[in-house]
């Protein structure tokens, strides 16, 4: 960051420090009950959606056959349980078995396309794919020797540029980590709209939190349909 | 969890993370900060409905952005709800001339990052206090009520030249506060 954006944003920052300051002294107005309500909706649907999604990092990814029998014999457990202490509840697979029996299905539907990693230095080896089932609109990255991330610095995101948009302006798929222990990691795709005809898959380096528009300044993977 | 009083970092942090707790909590604490600028810069209720959604869609994008070290939490929400209602006030072809810092505004370089270190030492309170009656009021109308030059010159009755030589000895004013803070607090 050069000292000019620094110096402007810490300006920004000093100005929105004085704002909050007079906004305080001359009284600030209670929030409308029906607005506040509408922005704790629209927030938790966004914030749910926008959190980094959930990395797993099986050491093998478990087949349909085997994640699914674990769950049955975890329901099975939570069965026996339930009849003895309370009323059953629903017992769910592992967030790595759902991911990769997602993965798996997708797979039924629609062919990996290869990442090619870009000279960054956080993509160096790095390798993998990303199966994209544009009926479902639904898809699983697939990830091996990407840099771990410091969440506090930066975060990959996800790009999904469509055919049928504007390219200068690719659909969001999401942020994520890679963990610092490293290893292969499986990432749903988290596209924000809908998406017509994936052509190309794009992940960058981000601010935390990811951006409404790259800069595209780190390019780390591609992956190109077709 | 109920993060009602828990501190600025842990509440952006929860909502980063998508805890809907913390978003609840987020708009209780930030809310009237919010709406009080949407109203005091739109034209109308409806138009500042529609600046604070879009305000705290910035926010809900931006939580995991917020550094404690370099802005307090109502400093942070200020920063984003400003970038916001100025894109809205340029958007109806009023360009508040405050809202770009003037070029000539220039903090002076203090190391390795004059700006960050800047802030961290920034008492608003303080700052404001020290300012002239006419400084404080032509900030008050620029960065609280979102007025151009020209507004503030109709408003007060004072002409152009002044209001603007005004506000531009009250930013120089308010830089050398800050900048003695950081003497004070930070090095």
């Amino acid at each position: 960051m050069t000292d000019d954006i620094r110096e402007r944003e810490a300006l920004e920052r000093a100005a929105g420090e004085l704002t909050a300051r007079l906004a305080r002294e001359a009284g600030m107005e209670p929030l409308p009950s029906a607005l506040a309500a509408r922005l704790v909706a629209q927030g938790t649907a966004i914030t749910s959606a926008a959190a980094p999604a959930r990395v797993v990092t099986p050491l093998r990814t478990p087949s349909p056959a085997r994640a699914w029998g674990l769950a049955a014999l975890a329901a099975a457990a939570g069965f026996v349980l339930a009849v003895a202490l309370r009323p059953a509840s629903p017992v769910e697979p592992p967030a790595s078995a759902r991911v990769a029996a997602l993965r798996d299905s997708l797979l039924a539907a629609a062919r990996p396309l290869a990442w090619e990693a870009t000279p960054d230095s956080a993509a160096r080896g790095a390798s993998g794919d990303v199966v994209w089932d544009g009926t479902r609109q639904a898809g699983v990255m697939r990830i091996r020797g990407l840099a771990p991330n410091d969440a506090r610095r930066l975060q990959y995101q996800l790009w999904i540029f469509d055919a049928e948009r504007d390219e200068r302006y690719p659909v969001d798929g999401g942020v994520f980590d890679v963990p610092a222990e490293g290893g292969e990691v499986l990432v749903p795709v988290r596209a924000r709209v809908p998406v017509g005809r994936a052509v190309l898959f794009a992940v960058t380096v981000e601010p935390p939190g990811g951006v409404v528009v790259s800069r595209r300044e780190r390019i780390v993977l591609l992956a190109k349909a077709g | 969890m109920d993060l009602t009083g828990s501190d600025d970092a842990t509440l952006f942090a929860a909502v980063a993370a998508g805890d809907a707790p913390a978003v609840n909590a987020c708009v209780a604490r930030f809310g009237p900060l919010v709406w009080s600028l949407a109203r005091r810069w739109c034209p109308d209720p409806s138009d500042a409905e529609d600046a604070t959604q879009e305000i705290f869609f910035d926010l809900w994008r931006s939580a995991a952005r917020f550094d404690a070290s370099k802005a307090s939490g109502h400093g942070f929400v200020a920063v984003i709800a400003r970038r916001r209602l100025v894109d809205r006030a340029r958007r109806r072809q009023r360009r508040p001339e405050l809202v770009s810092w003037p070029e000539e505004f220039d903090v002076a370089a203090e190391g390795e990052a004059p700006g960050e270190r800047a802030l961290a030492a920034l008492d608003a309170e303080g700052v404001l206090a020290q300012l002239t009656p006419p400084q404080r009021r032509m900030l008050e109308l620029a960065l609280l009520d979102g007025k151009t030059h020209e507004e503030i010159a109709r408003e007060t009755g004072t002409p152009i030249g002044t209001v603007k030589s005004h506000i531009r000895r009250g930013l120089e004013r308010a830089k050398r506060l800050v900048g003695a803070q950081v003497g004070e607090g930070v090095a």
